[in-house]
Formats: structure tokens, C-alpha cells, sequence
């Protein structure tokens, strides 16, 4: 609204507006077809980058382990059977036993519920709690935007892993306390990048003009502003799961998180290190496990950032069309 | 703040019935910048405000605050702004909700950005209607389909599962339309609607708004910087410079008799399409910067006819030059300036 120019000095002469009569189809308006975009469109999209393929392959088999794991596992996880100890993998013991004789590969099977609940419901509380933060600091700034965000960068000023050792050991070991710890850690995260989104889509014309219609904030948020930053936030969840499964076998690993006998890839790992030059399938399946999993939501991360961007994808629909 | 200033024969628009939007003395300062210097102006039911003005002039943000959807803070409203009677400017975020999108509609310049990209036309077109009328959702969709029709857009019904992406300019725009008119405004302000699209669709979209206005009885305030495109809608237009208005007067008028210099500069800047022949008339120099303003009339710098010696010290005040003609200068009342313009009157 700066730059000088000459008014007026362009388009219709005075009357030339009123010179026709009646709405006449003009050539700017082509009868597009309208092309159906809808979820299963964001789907086939996905799919079709081999890469992300492998990734939801992956994914949707850990998830299966995870939920059928009890029907699918030859033994129980805590199968004792101290006469079969540390024995190599065979076809009784696919992967093997540990020390005491217990299957590893029912073990992994067993741990994929465990560590995925403690993905899912850490990332959960990061996700709500962080995204509700981060719309209420870059939509209404202020004093709350401060307030929200110099806290955000206290906890981002300790390393990840040894904040979650902190509220650890303040609220004592265990399954439930490893969750919450490591979605109080990653809460900041969603925080920022809600906030950073928010900001940038609370200065579209749209927004604007669902105020002009008298939408309150809520609905504004709800409607326009959360649909609007889902992308990047889709993006960072699956990352994030990532991340918290990788958490959770570490503070597993270091004795914070699962405790025995509940079975965990990480408290796995954690058995496996006294006898890691004798017995490697101890670690290398649970090892294993963790990398895929990790490698899954990476990927699938990966080519949702591709995908999800609505710009991005009108230009990727523009390209197939021509 | 400035003193009242001599205004037009309106009297007391709360007993006047025929007033809708009456705006006295608005000013908006952002900071240091003074955008809009002591507007007034009125709005009659069913009649047509053209508001032209070049960029920067305030025109927007003037229209912005007379409806209450300037961010304040940081814009600093003052003045009155009167919709049947109640202050505009003094409204809470409550009361102010319920005026927008129910009393008054608006539609904005750019009709690729002011719809949402992830949803459905139908999802923007219903949610004003649910919200402010408390219509079911197949009740607002309808609507939805009616209003669709009624802007002159094809086979509603496929339509309204479009995203904004599959549609062209002037079909978002038209879609933008139908968003402003979905709880039957009494006002519609158009924030320079046409300016984004083609010479043919701006042309159809004139002519679809003034369909409905007739057909609703709505008042319009339309903005533009293109005095030809205000031609085709206005009943009344008020030129703005420097955040003031310097001539107000009804469309015949002002085109057949424009007194204030920067209104016969705009005159003469137009490209005249009957013969087309000639270097294109500009006015030299550029509008004042809102920071500092200078003491004495805004146009000063850039007037050609600047003879007074007031104007060099003293804002000009409204004078009014017929019954419904005013004009911010010391030097237009008489007729010095007619041979400027050609000479032909």
C-alpha cells in the first residue's frame, strides 16, 4: 500500500462497467470438472513414493506385531526355562534365548505393544498439550505468547534425554512416568512449530475474512487455523514417535523406563550387554526392532512433509494433469 | 483531536431514517502514522458509496475501522462510526460479532487469499448462516446452493465440493460474493473486488452486485482506486487523499463538475478510450507520508493550482459548494479551474 502510482490510470473507462447487461460466461472461466481430492487422494499419493512405501510397510507391520503380538509369539515373555539358556537361534528359538532361557522373538513380538503405547501416548500429551500452547501463543501473542515460549526455551535448554531423567527421578521409575516424562520433553517442540505456523497463517486474507463474518476465535482456530498448520504438525508427530520410542528405550536401557518383568526393547538391550560378546542375537534382534521402527516413522514422516503442503500438492496435481 | 468541523446537511442520523451507516469524524493513528485525518461520511439505505483514492490514501483502513475490523491495538480509532444509531467504534469483540457478517458483508480484494484453501466451498459458504442464523447444516446448504445461483456461478451443486484451487478468479470471487451476502447484509462493503481480476469478469461482477442490491435493497460501500469502475455502481463518491476525504459529491456531479484539483487530476489521468491519442496525464510527486504530515493543506506539494496563502499553513475545511457537494480546498469554489480540464462543461 506504499508504492506511488498514478490513480485511476489503468482499466475501464467511466461507463464501461455498466455497458452489458446479464452474466455472460466469459473465457476466463473454464468448466473445470471438479477433481475429487480427498483423503484416499493424500494416500495414493503416499504410496506412490516407493521410499514412504517401504516405510508404512514397516509401520503397519509393527503395528500388527504390536496387536496380534500375543497370538503371534511361540511363548510367553517371561517363559523361564533356565536348561535352554543363551541358546543360538534354531528353529524351537528363532531368535534365540536370553540368560534365563526366555525366546527372544517372543520378546521383541511382546515389546512392539509396549513401546508403541509408550510412543503413542508420550507424542499424545506432546501433541495436545503443545499444539494448544502454540495456537494460543501465535494467535493472540502478548503476554501469553512470552510467557508460553520463554518456558518452551527453558526446557529446550536441556538435552532431551536427561530432562527425562530428571522428572524420572523426581516422579519415580516406570511405565507411566517414562510417558509422561518424555511428552513433557517433547511438548516444546510442537509447541514452536504450532507457533510458527500459527503466525504465519493468522496474517492470511482468510482469516480476516471469517472475522468479517463475525466468527469468534475459537471457531477461527478450530476451522481455519488448525486444518491450515496440520501439515508440519503431521509431519513432527511422526517424527516424534520416532523419537519417543527411541526415548523410551533408552530410559528403558538405563533402568528409568519398563520395569521387569514387563518386556521392552530397550530393557532388552539392557540385558543383553553383560553377555553381547557370547550371545549377540540378545541384542542385535531388539536392536533391530527399535532401528525399523525408528526408520518407519522417519520415512513415512518424510513423504508426509512432501505431500501434505496444499500448495505443494496443487502444484504436484497441476504437473500430473498436463 | 480536531475541532468539529462544519459537515453536511445530515443532522442527527439516528432520527434520520434513511441513514444507515453514518461515520463522523473517524481518525485512525497507528503509531506515529496518521492514516485517516477526521472522516465523515453517510451511507443511505440502499444507496451506493464509491469511495476512490489512490494507494496509501487511507481508503481501506478507513472503511476498515468505520466497520470495526481494524486491529486496534495497534490502530488507534476515534470518532463515531453509527450503524442505525449504535457506535460501531465502541463495540466489544462480543457485540461487534454479531454486526459482522450478519449486518455487514464484506468482500476483499484478492479473492485467491481471502478463502480458505483446505476447505470446501461448501464449509465456507455454510458457516456464517449456522453460526448467525442457527440454520441446520442442510438448511445452510440450501442456502449455500441458492446463493451460489443467485452470484451466477454453474451447477451449484457440483461447486460446492470444490476446493478453492479448482476455481478461477472470478468464480472465487463470486464464491466470496455469496460468503458476504449468506445472512442478508444490510451493508456490503467491497474492498477493491474486482482489482484482481480480468477487465471481462470485473465487468460481470459489477453488474451481478448491482443485480442483487436492487433486488435486495442492500447499501453498498465500494471502494476502488479506478474512478470508471466506481462510475458503474456509485450513487455518491467521496475522493480520499491523505486520509481525508477532499471532494464528496454524487457521481453526476462529480464527474460533470469536480472542484478539488487532485479530483480533476484524477479526471484527467484517466485513459480516455474514445481517442486514444496523446501522452497519458499524471500528477506529479506522491501522497503524503502519514508520519509527517504537513501543517498545512495535504495536496499542497503536488497542487497546480496552489494560489492561497493559507494553503500553505492551514488544512482546508470541508466547504460545502452545493447541496450535496463539499470539497477540502481554498482554491476550487470558484471557476478558475474549469479551462484546466479542457474547458468543456
Amino acid at each position: 500500500m506504499s508504492s506511488p502510482e498514478t490513480p485511476s490510470s489503468d482499466r475501464l473507462a467511466p461507463g464501461a462497467g455498466d455497458g452489458r447487461t446479464g452474466p455472460v460466461p466469459g473465457p476466463a472461466e473454464p468448466a473445470e470438472t471438479p477433481e475429487e481430492v480427498s483423503r484416499t487422494g493424500t494416500l495414493r499419493m503416499l504410496v506412490s513414493n516407493k521410499v514412504t512405501a517401504a516405510g508404512l510397510v514397516i509401520l503397519v507391520l509393527v503395528v500388527l506385531l504390536a496387536v496380534l503380538g500375543r497370538w503371534i509369539a511361540p511363548y510367553g515373555a517371561n517363559d523361564i526355562d533356565v536348561v535352554n539358556a543363551l541358546q543360538p537361534p534354531s528353529g524351537a528359538h528363532l531368535f534365540g534365548t536370553d540368560e534365563l532361557g526366555r525366546d527372544v522373538f517372543s520378546r521383541v513380538v511382546l515389546s512392539a505393544r509396549i513401546s508403541l503405547t509408550v510412543g503413542l501416548v508420550a507424542v499424545g500429551i506432546a501433541l495436545v498439550v503443545g499444539v494448544a500452547l502454540g495456537l494460543v501463543a501465535g494467535f493472540f501473542g502478548g503476554w501469553p505468547d512470552t510467557v508460553i515460549m520463554r518456558s518452551a526455551d527453558v526446557l529446550f535448554a536441556f538435552p532431551i534425554l536427561l530432562l527425562a531423567m530428571a522428572i524420572v527421578a523426581v516422579l519415580g521409575p516406570g511405565l507411566t512416568t517414562a510417558m509422561i516424562a518424555i511428552g513433557v520433553v517433547y511438548t516444546p517442540i510442537f509447541a514452536r512449530i504450532t507457533r510458527a505456523s500459527t503466525l504465519a497463517v493468522r496474517e492470511e486474507l482468510y482469516v480476516k475474512a471469517s472475522q468479517a463474518v463475525g466468527a469468534s476465535d475459537g471457531l477461527i482456530l478450530r476451522r481455519h487455523v488448525l486444518p491450515n498448520i496440520m501439515g508440519p504438525i503431521t509431519v513432527q508427530t511422526s517424527l516424534s514417535l520416532a523419537f519417543a520410542i527411541l526415548s523410551e528405550a533408552a530410559l528403558s536401557f538405563l533402568g528409568l523406563g519398563v520395569q521387569p518383568p514387563e518386556p521392552s526393547w530397550g530393557r532388552m538391550l539392557y540385558d543383553a550387554q553383560a553377555f553381547i560378546y557370547d550371545a549377540w542375537w540378545m541384542s542385535v534382534f531388539p536392536g533391530l526392532a527399535i532401528f525399523l521402527t525408528v526408520l518407519a516413522f522417519n520415512l513415512v514422516g518424510d513423504g508426509m512433509r512432501d505431500v501434505l503442503d496444499p500448495r505443494q500438492r496443487t502444484a504436484d496435481e497441476i504437473r500430473r494433469s498436463a | 483531536m480536531r475541532t468539529t468541523e462544519p459537515r453536511r446537511p445530515t443532522a442527527p442520523a439516528s432520527s434520520d431514517g434513511d441513514v444507515l451507516l453514518d461515520v463522523r469524524d473517524l481518525a485512525v493513528r497507528i503509531g506515529p502514522a496518521e492514516i485517516v485525518n477526521g472522516v465523515s461520511f453517510s451511507v443511505p439505505r440502499g444507496g451506493t458509496l464509491g469511495i476512490v483514492g489512490e494507494s496509501g490514501s487511507g481508503k481501506s483502513m478507513t472503511v476498515l475501522a468505520a466497520t470495526g475490523l481494524i486491529d486496534s491495538p495497534p490502530a488507534r480509532v476515534s470518532g463515531q462510526s453509527l450503524l442505525d444509531g449504535q457506535d460501531i467504534v465502541t463495540m466489544d469483540p462480543r457485540q461487534l460479532r454479531g454486526v459482522h457478517g450478519r449486518r455487514v458483508g464484506f468482500i476483499f480484494q484478492d479473492p485467491s487469499t481471502s478463502l480458505n484453501p483446505v476447505l470446501t466451498v461448501e464449509q465456507q459458504l455454510t458457516e456464517a448462516p449456522r453460526f448467525h442464523l442457527g440454520l441446520t447444516r442442510r438448511d445452510a446448504r440450501r442456502r449455500a446452493l441458492e446463493l451460489l445461483e443467485a452470484v451466477g456461478i454453474p451447477d451449484p451443486p457440483s461447486r460446492l465440493s470444490s476446493y478453492p484451487h479448482q476455481l478461477s478468479g472470478g468464480m472465487k470471487q463470486r464464491v466470496m460474493i455469496a460468503v458476504a451476502l449468506a445472512c442478508d447484509p444490510e451493508l456490503l462493503v467491497a474492498d477493491e473486488p474486482t482489482t484482481a481480476l480480468d477487465v471481462t469478469t470485473q465487468a460481470q461482477i459489477l453488474e451481478r452486485v448491482k443485480e442483487l442490491q436492487e433486488s435486495r435493497g442492500m447499501s453498498v460501500i465500494w471502494i476502488s482506486h479506478d474512478l470508471g469502475v466506481v462510475s458503474g455502481i456509485a450513487d455518491r463518491v467521496a475522493v480520499l487523499y491523505g486520509g481525508q476525504i477532499v471532494e464528496s459529491a454524487p457521481l453526476e456531479e462529480l464527474f460533470t463538475d469536480p472542484r478539488h484539483p487532485y479530483t480533476r487530476g484524477l479526471m484527467a489521468a484517466r485513459p480516455q478510450t474514445a481517442h486514444g491519442k496523446g501522452e497519458l496525464a499524471v500528477i506529479p510527486g506522491s501522497p503524503p507520508d502519514p508520519k509527517h504530515l504537513p501543517q498545512g493543506c495535504l495536496f499542497w506539494d503536488r497542487c497546480p493550482v496552489r494560489g492561497d496563502p493559507r494553503c500553505e499553513t492551514e488544512r482546508p475545511p470541508e466547504t460545502p459548494v452545493g447541496p450535496e457537494h463539499v470539497v477540502r480546498t481554498f482554491n476550487g469554489g470558484d471557476a478558475d479551474g474549469t479551462d484546466r480540464r479542457g474547458g468543456t462543461r
